[in-house]
C-alpha cells in the first residue's frame, strides 16, 4: 500500500481541480477498462437491451428506494468512487461482493491517509496502516434497512416525493435520474442516478433549498458483475498481523433513562437509537463520553450529543457546515449539546429548542 | 522575540524564498537578509521543515519528540500578538465558500504562499503538533486560538467555530451510528468510508 501511494496521489492531484474533471478522467478510464459486456452497446443493440432488461420505472418513492436497496444486495462490482464535499475531493477503490444474503465490501482510500475498510454485513473493520491500528465495530444502522423503510414507510412518503427527471450516463452506464424532494423546509433534497437495469445507485447529490449541490458522490469508473471471491476478501478482513485491534463497544441506553426528553418533536424525525460509550474507551485524561441520541426521517439522520457543561472546553455556541453535514453547539442547563446531521441548520435549531432535561 | 511590522515583511519574503518564488531584485534582497541575519536562515529552514511535514504525513511522527514540542511551545508563546490579530481579522471577514480557491492541505499542490507570514505559521504549527490537518476549510482561514493550544478556529459561512479533536470525534460517531438512512446501504456507507473527516481521531 505505501508503495502504491505516490501514484494514487498523482491521480488525486490531477483530479484535484474538481469532481467533474475527476469524473471525466474516470469515464475515459472506464472506456478503456470496461469489458464490452459492461459497456452500453450503441445504437440498435442499446434499444434491444433496453426493451428486454429495463423494468418499468417505480411509481413511488418507497419502490424506488427498495429497488436501489435490492440492487446493492445483488450486484457484485469493482469501481472507483469519488466524493466531493466542502471543497475537498476524496476517492476510493471499491470491491463489492454478494453471495445469497451475505455481502462483503472492501474500500481502499486513494486520497488522504491510507485506510482499508472492510464490511461483512454489519461487521466493519477499519485498518489504519500508518498507526498499525485496526478498529473493529458492529454497525447496527447497516442492518436497519429495509425495516427502517417499512416502519417509517409512510414517513418517507409523507415528507418526500420522488420524481423521475430523465436519463443520463454515469461511468459509461445508462441511468435513471430521480429527484427526492422534501415537502417541507426541514430537510435537503437528493438527486440520484440509478442504473436503468437494476437500480444500483451510481451517483448521489445532496442539494439545499436553493438547489445548490452541497455534496456529491459518484462512481467514476465501474465494472459490474465481476467474478470476485468472497472468501478472499474475508481472509483479508481478518488478517490483523502486526496490527493492534481495538473493539468499539457502545452501551445501549434510552434518552428517558439518561433523563432527556424531546419536548417538541421535529416533524418526520423518529428516535432511532441512544448510546453511551463506556468509560473504558476513553483516551487517558479524556472527558466523559457524551450520550448520542439519533433520529432519522428515513433519509436524513441527526445525532444529538449531550455531555456535562465544561467551562474550559465549551466556550462559544457555534454553527458549522461541512458539505451536507451541519453542526450546532448550544448550552442546555448544566449540559452542552452538539447537534449534527445532514439537515438544514434550522432543523438542528428545532432539535436544540425541543430538547429538555426531565424534571 | 519582539515582532515588528518589518520583521513580518522579511518573514514573508523568506517564506517566498523557501517556495522558490523570488526573482531578481527580491531574490537578491532575501539572500542578503539571510547572510546578514542568522535567524533569517533559521526561519528559512523552518519553512522548509513545515513544508515537508505538510507534504508528507509520515513526518508527523516528529510530534513525539519532546524537545521539538517544547521548542514549538515556546515559539507559539511568542506568537501571541500576531495570533490575536489574526483571530480578530477572521471575525470581521465573511468568507464565501465558492470564492475560496485554495485546495486542501493534503493536496500536493498546496502552495505555501497561502500560509505565508509568521501568524499563519503558528496556526499550521498547531495543526502539525496536534497531528490534525483538517481536510476542508484549511489554508488562510485557520488561526491559532490563543487561549487553548488544543483547538483551531475555522471560519465557516455560518461564522467562526472551534474545530478541535473533540468535534472530529463527534463527526465520526455521527457517521458510525447516525447513518440511519434508506440511502445508507446503496451509497452512504461508501460515502463515509471514502470521505473520512477524522482520519487521525483514533490514533
Amino acid at each position: 500500500m505505501p508503495l502504491l501511494k505516490p501514484r494514487h496521489m498523482c491521480v488525486a492531484e490531477r483530479c484535484g481541480r474538481g469532481l467533474w474533471l475527476g469524473l471525466a478522467l474516470g469515464l475515459a478510464n472506464a472506456v478503456l477498462v470496461l469489458p464490452v459486456a459492461a459497456a452500453p452497446p450503441a445504437g440498435a443493440a442499446l434499444q434491444a437491451a433496453a426493451s428486454t432488461d429495463k423494468v418499468a420505472e417505480p411509481a413511488n418513492i418507497t419502490d424506488w428506494l427498495m429497488r436501489m436497496h435490492e440492487a446493492s444486495r445483488k450486484r457484485s462490482y469493482v469501481g472507483t468512487f469519488v466524493v466531493s464535499s466542502a471543497g475537498a475531493m476524496s476517492s476510493a477503490r471499491i470491491w463489492h461482493v454478494c453471495q445469497g444474503d451475505q455481502q462483503v465490501e472492501r474500500v481502499e482510500t486513494l486520497t488522504g491517509p491510507p485506510r482499508s475498510v472492510y464490511r461483512y454485513n454489519k461487521q466493519v473493520h477499519t485498518f489504519m496502516p500508518d498507526s498499525k491500528l485496526m478498529l473493529s465495530e458492529s454497525r447496527e444502522s447497516l442492518g436497519m434497512f429495509p425495516d427502517l423503510l417499512k416502519s417509517a414507510g409512510s414517513g418517507i412518503a409523507g415528507y418526500y416525493t420522488a420524481q423521475a427527471v430523465g436519463h443520463e450516463r454515469v461511468a459509461g452506464i445508462q441511468t435513471d435520474v430521480v429527484e427526492l424532494r422534501p415537502k417541507d423546509s426541514l430537510r435537503f433534497s437528493y438527486r440520484i442516478w440509478a442504473e436503468e437495469k437494476s437500480g444500483l445507485v451510481l451517483k448521489l447529490q445532496t442539494l439545499d433549498a436553493q438547489g445548490q449541490v452541497l455534496e456529491q458522490a459518484a462512481f467514476s469508473e465501474l465494472q459490474l458483475d465481476v467474478p470476485l471471491k468472497m472468501d478472499k476478501l474475508l481472509q483479508m478482513m481478518d488478517k490483523t498481523d502486526g496490527y493492534r485491534v481495538e473493539k468499539l463497544k457502545l452501551l445501549k441506553t434510552t434518552a428517558d433513562a439518561e433523563g432527556w426528553v424531546l419536548k417538541t418533536p421535529v416533524a418526520g424525525f423518529n428516535s432511532v437509537s441512544c448510546y453511551r460509550r463506556p468509560a473504558a474507551n476513553r483516551v487517558a485524561g479524556g472527558r466523559a463520553e457524551p450520550m448520542q441520541w439519533t433520529f432519522s426521517d428515513g433519509l436524513a439522520s441527526v445525532s444529538l450529543f449531550v455531555e456535562p457543561f465544561d467551562k474550559q472546553q465549551h466556550q462559544q455556541e457555534s454553527k458549522l457546515s461541512i458539505g451536507a453535514t451541519q453542526t450546532i453547539t448550544r448550552r442546555v442547563d448544566a449540559y452542552w449539546l452538539t447537534a449534527m446531521g445532514e439537515v438544514p441548520l434550522a432543523t438542528l435549531q428545532l432539535f436544540a429548542a425541543g430538547l429538555e432535561r426531565k424534571r | 522575540m519582539k515582532t515588528t511590522q518589518s520583521d513580518v515583511v522579511v518573514g514573508d519574503s523568506i517564506s517566498a524564498l523557501a517556495d522558490g518564488e523570488l526573482r531578481g531584485e527580491e531574490f537578491a534582497r532575501a539572500l542578503a537578509a539571510c547572510e546578514r541575519d542568522p535567524t533569517m536562515l533559521t526561519s528559512w529552514r523552518n519553512y522548509h521543515l513545515i513544508g515537508d511535514v505538510l507534504r508528507s504525513p509520515d513526518l508527523l511522527a516528529v510530534r513525539s519528540d519532546a524537545r521539538f514540542l517544547s521548542h514549538l511551545q515556546s515559539r507559539l508563546a511568542q506568537e501571541t500578538i500576531q495570533s490575536v490579530m489574526q483571530t480578530a481579522d477572521l471575525k470581521s471577514t465573511t468568507i464565501n465558500p465558492h470564492s475560496v480557491t485554495q485546495v486542501a492541505a493534503n493536496d500536493a499542490l498546496f502552495r505555501w504562499k497561502m500560509v505565508a507570514g509568521v501568524a499563519s505559521m503558528a496556526a499550521v504549527a498547531v495543526m502539525v503538533w496536534k497531528g490534525v490537518v483538517p481536510l476542508s476549510l484549511t489554508g488562510s482561514q485557520l488561526a491559532h486560538k490563543q487561549s487553548s493550544t488544543d483547538s483551531v478556529l475555522v471560519a465557516s459561512p455560518q461564522g467562526v467555530i472551534v474545530r478541535d479533536a473533540r468535534l472530529e470525534e463527534l463527526l465520526a460517531a455521527h457517521k458510525q451510528v447516525g447513518g440511519n438512512s434508506a440511502l445508507q446501504m446503496p451509497s452512504g456507507f461508501l460515502r463515509n468510508a471514502t470521505f473520512e473527516t477524522s482520519p487521525h481521531v483514533r490514533r
